[in-house]
């Protein structure tokens, strides 16, 4: 960071020493891998992790040694929040006739349904099961979930196993078990 | 019955699917768009408030001869500014939000006298010393926000949030309502900005019906029937600007109290500390924009009526 920016991002900075950028380097691939697994997008991840750190950058009551939790929590949140934007988007643009498909020839046709699947699976399931199955699917522990999500660690193993079995559920429910 | 480790495998081999390369995403390339990022967005928020002053709607009707044009349409006078808290990728906010067409350029102009000839009207300053130096003055052209109204678009909202499809008329497909604002008369106190203008003006057909609009959009955007009814019939005896604000953004929106009645104010709109505060007075709207605190708002409103 240099110049005006980081002239204005000391100033707004709290009082304790807070390295934003060691803070990035650290965390932005991870954050950007727990929005990808639930969005399937990459290019649209990398955006969105972006964001996340944007929104660290300007609420400086959130910059701290607990910073990784409230990381985590914004990725997830945003990336659910992606999730069912776009699921209303996409309903939307079939009702008005519009149809944003696009090959993408990197991609085999069972990847991308794959992908499909996840997202919709994800949007149909609460926000907060969704949350905890990507972020354990990223390899979150117990501890690092229950900081990230602001939930009691005793009792983040009972929830975590109710999310993953309701998108178990949803998921045999839409496409079966294969 | 499968245990909860079996049950987590099972998820997370589908989870799977998107696992990205070991090197994915670049660092640098996420470091120097975080760092585009701060250094644009500000602008971005700054048009964003500027428009609020111009995210909004209006109304013109099919292209048509000017004299008939005339005949048409009417002028309403927006006496005040609506901000709604909305999901700002959802599809209501795209269907409701206008576009600025140019954002203006301030132009300098060498005194008060010059800017009251070059805007029409006469700049109100703070009385007092609520400011310790006198400012330097630049005036806008008028700008302009519209929003071509898609029937097709309002009715799958409105049937969405509940209400009648059927209540939307068919002659409002095609339709541009129109936000004319300005001219602006800026007056730079070394840095902070006091922007004034005379009343907005909404160009829509005579008949077109601004309290269903308002009630449809309202009702689009999540609001009860009952909300969304008294509200728009409210404004549309008294029309207002229609600003929409991400819900990101809620926590920076804070409303304050004048002599002469309710203003608001952004926080951090372009830059840390800095703020945005946007109030009506007689004949005028005024914006604030700077490194003001909540109270050296109130008192600079305080101090031009």
């Amino acid at each position: 960071m240099s110049g005006d920016t980081e002239a204005a991002a000391a100033a707004d900075a709290p009082a304790q020493t807070f390295d934003f950028d060691d803070v990035f380097r650290t965390h932005y691939r991870r954050i950007a891998r727990v929005i990808v697994r639930v969005i399937q997008d990459p290019s649209r991840a990398e955006e969105l992790a972006v964001e996340v750190f944007w929104k660290l950058w300007r609420h400086p009551r959130a910059q701290g040694p607990q910073c990784s939790g409230w990381l985590y929590r914004t990725a997830v949140r945003t990336a659910v929040d992606e999730l069912r934007t776009r699921a209303r988007r996409e309903k939307y643009e079939r009702w008005l006739g519009i149809d944003r498909h696009v090959d993408d020839p990197e991609r085999s046709r069972e990847t991308a349904e794959d992908r499909t699947r996840i997202r919709t699976v994800l949007a149909a399931l609460r926000s907060q099961d969704a949350q905890l199955v990507a972020l354990r699917a990223e390899g979150l522990s117990y501890e690092e979930l229950a900081q990230a999500l602001n939930l009691k660690s005793t009792s983040i193993g009972t929830m975590l196993r109710r999310a993953q079995e309701s998108f178990r559920q949803e998921y045999i429910k839409r496409y079966g078990d294969a | 019955m499968a245990t909860h480790e079996q049950i987590e495998q099972w998820v997370n081999r589908r989870m799977i699917t998107a696992d990205p390369s070991a090197t994915w995403p670049d660092l640098a390339a996420g470091w120097t768009d975080l760092e585009r990022r701060i250094a644009t967005r500000p602008r971005g928020r700054l048009i964003w408030a500027a428009c609020a002053v111009a995210a909004c709607v209006a109304m013109l009707a099919q292209p048509a001869p000017r004299a008939v044009a005339q005949r048409y349409w009417d002028q309403v006078v927006l006496g005040r500014i609506q901000v709604l808290i909305a999901d700002y990728d959802g599809a209501a906010v795209s269907v409701f939000s206008p576009e600025m067409q140019h954002p203006p350029e301030a132009r300098a102009v060498p005194s008060r006298e010059a800017a009251s000839n070059a805007a029409g009207f006469s700049p109100r300053v703070p009385t007092g010393d609520v400011f310790t130096a006198p400012p330097t003055y630049s005036v806008t052209d008028v700008a302009s926000a519209t929003l071509r109204l898609r029937t097709p678009a309002i009715r799958y909202l409105a049937a969405q949030s509940g209400a009648s499809a059927s209540e939307v008329p068919d002659s409002w497909n095609g339709v541009v309502l129109e936000v004319r604002v300005g001219p602006v008369i800026i007056a730079d106190y070394d840095g902070t900005l006091l922007l004034q203008s005379l009343p907005f003006q909404l160009i829509k057909p005579v008949d077109f019906d601004l309290a269903l609009f308002y009630r449809l959009a309202f009702r689009s955007l999540g609001m009860s029937e009952r909300d969304a009814g008294l509200l728009g019939g409210d404004l549309g005896l008294s029309p207002a600007l229609l600003m929409f604000m991400p819900k990101e953004d809620r926590e920076l929106l804070h409303e304050f109290k004048t002599r002469t009645g309710t203003g608001m104010m952004i926080a951090e709109v372009y830059g840390p500390g800095k703020t945005v505060a946007i109030w009506s007075g007689r004949d005028r709207v005024y914006a604030l924009f700077g490194p003001v605190s909540r109270d050296f708002v109130i008192s600079v409103a305080n101090a031009i009526e």
